[in-house]
């Protein structure tokens, strides 16, 4: 089912373009990472998606459906980044509020409000108002209201920037639980944790869709991920060279080699260990497959 | 998706459930209270020190006599046809000071909300059209809470004075609460659309001073320069203020054709600009 669909889209903010002439094609499903450098255009895409601001030019559907289309607003939730509650209301009052205006009685709002709350490990704090928060619990409270109403496609704009690694771990088992009903697009600069929760990436540079990648699609050639404790990297290189069905070896950082490998190659893997016990190698990590950051920025 | 939102909650309700949080606002809020508090304080002020002191005058059996030599036949001298006093008193005060009150607190319905993020929430939830509407409306239902209170505290006053004015007093407040109200509407709808285009509240009001200092300039200027800007009197609030004074609040509506047309015109191009905006 067609989730995101951008056709030629572009943004500008006076003379500087944000989004260039972006094409892209997202389907549901598992949840879509959306990656990218500071600058690069994640915030305007969301927040075009979202209707908060138009384009320049070129068109946008979600769910078949222009941005800030009514029927949408059923379908979509989302955290915004830098965007406050009201100081003034409770977080059971507002997220009551949001409730009742997607359709919901006051008492069903109550009782919503409550158990977005408690998804989010924060149902103690119903009665307290937003100021009273700190950041990382701000930061879940908005978690809490995107997922009023359990809508199918939810996007998360740098949903643990700047929360705690319990709290992130958290916000990560939310997000993978409730993934197979709701379609998540989230956008961050933590590619481990996007790695982990997400199959499509899409690589967005100074405005442009750079990649997109499926982390589980088959390909020609297959890899492998091998990281070591104080070697030296250039002999490791060339010994991996010579590995029967290695096609490539390459150094992604101080003493992690990435083996690329015809997907033929039978039991690499265990020719990989028994190397690194003949070699007196200390290894840190065998992995199948290639780091995100690997994938996305390999030479 | 649950089967409570599966039912597209209307825009009618959700104007309602906007306007109603703003009037909790103020009712129910520290902020809100103290606003309330400093409202009716004012004008209790008023009321004691002003409205009082000018009934007593009004009363004095020469009084009429003095204003007419004074001012001659006009508005002021049409104060004395009131059945009650204070409401007549009240009545200039409150279109004189009720407009002030009505920009400085319409001045807050968007900007601020817009600039700390909080209709990005709000957005993802309602449709625009219901965050316009029901922040104007919301603004509106604030400005009749605030002016009915004064104009019961007015009604007491005036049964005080003399019990038998008790029902003058509560059809003659009421009258003047719904007239004002009226007169009201383009000054919130004003608001409404600088608070939109506005950074932050105080620059609203800014925006507003301009508008009607620019305008009163320019109308100004007409009679030296070009004639055809006298007619931008009609797009500034309040061109009925000095036609109103002269009038009982039955005798009013007449002259209120403009203020609705004004009050149409602002939410049009508000609500323009809000569609356009960025939150």
């Amino acid at each position: 089912m067609s989730l995101i669909k951008c056709q030629q889209l572009s943004r500008r903010y006076g003379s500087h373009l944000a989004l260039d002439n972006i094409n892209l094609d997202l389907t549901t499903g598992q949840p879509i990472a959306l990656v990218g450098p500071n600058g690069a255009g994640k915030t305007t895409l969301f927040s075009l998606l979202l209707g908060y601001i138009h384009p320049s030019a070129g068109s946008i559907e979600v769910f078949g459906l222009p941005p800030g289309h009514p029927q949408l607003r059923s379908k979509i939730g989302a955290l915004p980044q830098d965007a406050k509650l009201d100081p003034d209301f409770t977080l059971e009052q507002q997220l009551s509020l949001f409730a009742q205006l997607r359709g919901m009685s006051a008492k069903a709002a109550k009782q919503e409000a409550l158990r977005v709350l408690t998804l989010v490990d924060l149902a103690d704090s119903l009665k307290q108002k937003p100021t009273t928060l700190s950041h990382g619990m701000s930061k879940r409270v908005a978690i809490a209201q995107a997922l009023i109403g359990e809508p199918e496609l939810i996007l998360l704009d740098e949903p643990t920037a700047g929360i705690d690694p319990a709290n992130a771990r958290l916000i990560r088992d939310l997000i993978s639980k409730l993934s197979d009903r709701t379609t998540f697009v989230v956008s961050s600069h933590n590619l481990d944790e996007l790695e982990r929760l997400c199959d499509q990436v899409v690589f967005l540079e100074r405005g442009q869709v750079k990649q997109q990648v499926s982390l589980s699609a088959t390909t020609e050639t297959q890899y492998f991920t091998l990281q070591l404790q104080a070697v030296d990297d250039q002999t490791v290189l060339s010994v991996l060279r010579q590995l029967p069905d290695v096609l490539q070896v390459n150094v992604a950082s101080q003493h992690a080699f990435v083996i690329e490998y015809q997907p033929s190659a039978t039991a690499l893997d265990v020719a990989l260990l028994q190397l690194c016990h003949q070699q007196g190698w200390r290894y840190r990590l065998l992995l199948n497959g290639r780091s995100l950051e690997d994938t996305l920025f390999a030479q | 998706m649950n089967q409570a939102t599966e039912l597209h909650s209307s825009t009618v309700r959700q104007i309602s459930l906007i306007a109603t949080t703003e009037v909790r606002r103020l009712l129910s809020q520290t902020k809100g209270l103290v606003t309330l508090a400093a409202y009716v304080m004012l004008w209790l002020l008023i009321l004691l020190f002003l409205v009082r002191d000018a009934v007593n005058l009004m009363l004095h059996p020469d009084a009429k006599d003095i204003v007419m030599q004074v001012l001659g036949e006009g508005a002021m001298s049409n104060l004395f046809n009131w059945p009650v006093e204070e409401f007549a008193m009240y009545w200039v005060f409150a279109l004189g000071l009720q407009p002030m009150f009505a920009i400085l607190l319409g001045a807050g319905q968007f900007a601020d909300d817009i600039q700390r993020g909080t209709f990005r929430f709000l957005s993802l939830h309602a449709s625009r059209i219901a965050l316009f509407f029901g922040r104007f409306l919301g603004a509106m239902a604030v400005m009749a809470l605030l002016s009915g209170a004064t104009s019961l505290v007015t009604m007491v006053m005036a049964m005080v004075r003399d019990i038998h004015l008790a029902l003058p007093a509560v059809i003659c407040g009421l009258q003047v609460w719904l007239v004002i109200l009226l007169m009201l509407l383009p000054y919130v709808a004003l608001m409404s659309l600088l608070s939109v285009i506005a950074s932050s509240s105080k620059q609203a009001v800014l925006y507003s001073v301009l508008f009607f200092t620019g305008l009163s300039l320019l109308v100004w200027l007409a009679d030296v320069t070009v004639a055809p800007l006298a007619y931008l009197e009609y797009v500034m609030p309040g061109t009925e203020t000095q036609q109103l004074m002269g009038v009982m609040p039955t005798q009013a509506p007449i002259f209120l054709k403009v203020a609705l047309i004004q009050t149409v015109a602002f939410l049009a191009l508000g609500f323009y600009a809000f569609k356009r905006s960025d939150v």
